[in-house]
């Protein structure tokens, strides 16, 4: 059988097999262990390192991305618009300032913290280590984010408490730093050093303006159809994740900046409502992002991406816990369940970190994999007992 | 539009500008497709301003893209696009089925036949015999040898006629889906391109084996030829059914993420074609309307969901079907290109006219329907790829001047078919904007 053909049997196979089971998990009853599993879509990505395992096994390397890739690119602009389209300026603007300062310390404390932490733990614990500058940022950066999936199950069940707002803001924002500052991470350390930075740099700004008018556009025609909004949605996130694998810059970040210009817009009409349509799509993609993500996993030392793994999964919870215990000496309380779990967004860094560096992401696309499973089944495991816990307290 | 002239400029820059990006291929490929989406669906509005339907407007941006004008989408580009164009194609096919509904096609079976038979008749022997003509006395003697040109006019021509006969069932329900046109017209055309698929495919096996019999002396029409061609369509339906059920399974079990197990399935069947080359086109109808026929619960779920993907699936294939147009064919082999439209349209309509009046059909199916069956496409694109291979001596003139006929055709053959629809009072003006 022709390979090509193997390969797209195997992808409709999987992603039939993951919707299937993305019902069953739905299905399950709503406090049960598999269900907050499922929450967390960590069976999709067990069923994305299977998937890419038996795939690499048919296609020679490179190949299987040449089909991949594209889809990936749409994929992780979608995550980058939709997370930051929650940034709408007259929102924040109403929001306290004590709270912007809660979220600068809890991004520093968990930046620099897991920064350090990191790279101490790595020579002390594991001297074997290889491990560059860049990967140690992106891993630091991982600790700041936040699972989309939990920040809309608090957003539900804790309507109107003061805690869950807090818990929100500091998700919301911290997730948001993460994105932008990534990009000029890398865009600092990768672009500026090129021959052709000004080209590029005109390129990105050109196309940034262009972006933004065809925004524009889409939002001063209001009476455009659902499907009209999808296909342009598509577009404009196509064309800008192009445009950063072309300049080698960060695709959530140009996705996200599009985004927060896009939702602040000073001539936004009511009717057009591109965010609640995108937000349909939000589960699909996340999904698809947490099947594939394992397609980017090259050639790396097993043993050494777990030993990350695991050390960040302890650093992310010892830093979580430290600035916990902070907010409660200030008499402040943030829900510690809604701070646990990982989702795709750590993910989605890592593979648009592979499309700056190349297969060199390996060791942060396979540890940040390793934290996503360990860490999203510990959570799982602590919401449902904390649930039953209070089911039998009630 | 100010828009897309300023995507295009700076796409142009870009395709100028070599980037020593690490993943050049899929950073330019997703940006093409952004481009596309874009570009295409501004040029797609702005002709409905002007009356025009939107599919004309994508391939007409496709055309200014593609290799030959602007060559933003260049030839490596239209290939690139080749797997996401099947995939198009495969949802556009299931679709086509899903539409029809197989209790009031049997009812009418007797003049849907009729018609058909007509039309590929009339447009068969019209063409046919204009082109034998201007193949023995104007086109072939200049290139071929001199005993060459009695035999290679006949095979041509009987290969011009069967190519005439073609149409393409993606045009005709792209036009319906973006008029949401309802009625008897547009029943009648749907059934009709469906059915008209697998007249088309055997009479095109029977040309080409005849013709390579008159002019190369190998082929020719033997029992096995039946055989093997029977066993094709049994296949083509046979795997028709099995999607159809795996695709009313899914939306009755699980139904969920339609959209997306649509792609996949297609996505599936495109890979399936690529490897064993059965009649896609038509399987991918048998099983749409098998599902939505045999699972009625599932009906509208479908039907959404293609509605769903309808846009940006027209707006990639039409685009890439218009970048795929050799424009510089045309300039060399136009008045053959012109006399062939004009021939085909003028014998489709008597065709289609004779069938409808014989069957008493009704005032708008016999006037205006022939319309619908104008457009050419992807098959007979085809055809004429498999006919060039076959005859490396003449064959690519025969292609040269068809393909330059499909370009006005596809052009002007979607136009022609939403004025019918409006004209009859079947198009929706509601849903005229999307598709």
């Amino acid at each position: 059988m022709d390979e090509f053909l193997k390969a797209t049997l195997l992808i409709v196979f999987f992603i039939l097999f993951s919707f299937a089971a993305s019902k069953l998990f739905v299905r399950r009853e709503k406090e049960s262990f598999l269900y907050f599993l499922g929450v967390t879509g960590e069976p999709f990505v067990i069923i994305g390192i299977l998937f890419s395992f038996l795939i690499k096994r048919i296609f020679p390397p490179g190949k299987a991305l040449e089909i991949f890739a594209p889809f990936m690119i749409v994929i992780i602009a979608f995550v980058g618009f939709l997370y930051a389209s929650n940034f709408v300026v007259k929102y924040i603007r109403g929001l306290e300032v004590k709270n912007l300062i809660y979220v600068f310390l809890f991004f520093a404390l968990s930046y620099y913290g897991a920064f350090f932490m990191l790279d101490a733990g790595l020579k002390a614990f594991f001297g074997g280590c290889t491990i560059v500058v860049g990967d140690l940022k992106v891993l630091a950066l991982s600790v700041t984010l936040f699972s989309p999936f939990f920040l809309y199950m608090e957003k539900k069940e804790g309507d109107g408490k003061k805690e869950h707002s807090l818990t929100l803001f500091i998700s919301y924002f911290s997730s948001f730093f993460a994105i932008i500052f990534f990009g000029f991470l890398f865009y600092r350390e990768r672009v500026i050093r090129i021959e052709t930075f000004s080209i590029k740099l005109s390129f990105l700004l050109f196309g940034i303006i262009l972006l933004l008018s065809v925004s524009l556009f889409s939002l001063l025609s209001s009476k455009l159809k659902r499907e009209e909004v999808m296909t342009l949605s598509i577009g404009i996130l196509a064309i800008a994740g192009g445009m950063a694998v072309f300049t080698t810059t960060s695709i959530i970040t140009i996705a996200a900046v599009l985004s927060f210009l896009y939702v602040n817009m000073p001539y936004r009409i009511k009717e057009f409502k591109l965010i609640p349509h995108l937000l349909m799509f939000e589960k699909p993609v996340f999904i698809l992002l947490l099947l594939l993500t394992p397609m980017f996993l090259f050639k790396v030392e097993g043993f050494q991406i777990f030993k990350i793994g695991i050390l960040l999964v302890f650093i992310r919870f010892f830093l979580r816990a430290i600035f916990i215990l902070f907010l409660r000496v200030l008499k402040r309380d943030i829900s510690f369940g809604a701070l646990l779990p990982y989702g795709p967004l750590p993910l989605a860094i890592a593979v648009s970190y592979f499309f700056i560096v190349g297969e060199g992401s390996s060791v942060v696309v396979g540890s940040l994999i390793i934290s996503q499973l360990l860490g999203d089944f510990l959570s799982s495991l602590y919401f449902f007992y904390s649930r039953k816990r209070g089911a039998v307290e009630k | 539009m100010i828009v897309s002239i300023s995507l295009i400029l700076f796409a142009l820059l870009l395709s100028r500008v070599s980037f020593q990006s690490i993943l050049p291929p899929s950073g330019e490929l997703t940006f093409l497709l952004g481009l596309i989406l874009i570009v295409s669906f501004l040029v797609g509005k702005l002709s409905l301003k002007i009356k025009i339907p939107m599919i004309t407007g994508f391939l007409l941006t496709g055309i200014f893209l593609g290799p030959y004008l602007l060559n933003i989408i260049t030839r490596e580009g239209v290939k690139n696009f080749a797997l996401i164009n099947e995939i198009a194609l495969s949802i556009i096919a299931l679709s086509a089925g899903g539409e029809l509904d197989l209790r009031e096609l049997a009812k009418k079976i007797g003049s849907l036949s009729t018609i058909i038979f007509f039309q590929v008749f009339m447009a068969f022997i019209g063409v046919g015999l204009i082109f034998l003509l201007l193949f023995k006395y104007i086109i072939l003697p200049p290139i071929v040898k001199e005993s060459a040109v009695a035999s290679l006019s006949v095979a041509f021509a009987l290969l011009m006629g069967t190519i005439a006969t073609a149409k393409s069932p993606s045009t005709t329900i792209a036009i319906i889906m973006e008029t949401g046109a309802e009625g008897n017209l547009t029943d009648t055309v749907l059934a009709i391109t469906v059915l008209k698929d697998v007249v088309i495919i055997v009479l095109f096996t029977l040309s080409m084996a005849l013709a390579s019999e008159i002019a190369l002396g190998r082929g020719g029409l033997d029992i096995s030829l039946f055989y093997e061609l029977f066993l094709e369509i049994i296949v083509a339906i046979l795997i028709g059914l099995f999607i159809g059920l795996l695709l009313a399974l899914y939306y009755k079990f699980v139904n969920r993420y339609n959209l997306l197990f649509l792609i996949a399935l297609s996505f599936l069947i495109s890979a399936f074609y690529f490897q064993f080359h059965f009649h896609f086109l038509l399987s991918c109808m048998f099983a749409g309307a098998f599902a939505t026929n045999f699972f009625k619960e599932i009906r509208e779920d479908f039907h959404s969901s293609v509605k769903e993907a309808s846009l940006p699936i027209f707006i990639i294939f039409f685009t890439i079907t218009g970048a795929d147009l050799n424009l510089s064919i045309f300039k060399k082999y136009w008045i053959f290109a012109l006399l062939y439209v004009f021939i085909r349209a003028l014998m489709t309509f008597l065709g289609t006219y004779t069938g409808a009046a014989l069957k008493k059909e009704s005032r708008e199916v016999k006037h205006l329907s022939w319309l619908g069956f104008l457009g050419q496409a992807g098959l007979t694109i085809g055809f004429l790829t498999i006919i060039e291979r076959q005859f490396p001596s003449g064959g690519g003139i025969l292609k040269d001047i068809a393909l330059g006929g499909i370009i006005l055709n596809q052009i002007f053959g979607p136009i022609g078919f939403k004025w019918a629809l409006v004209k009859a009072g079947e198009a929706r003006e509601k849903l005229k904007v999307s598709l």
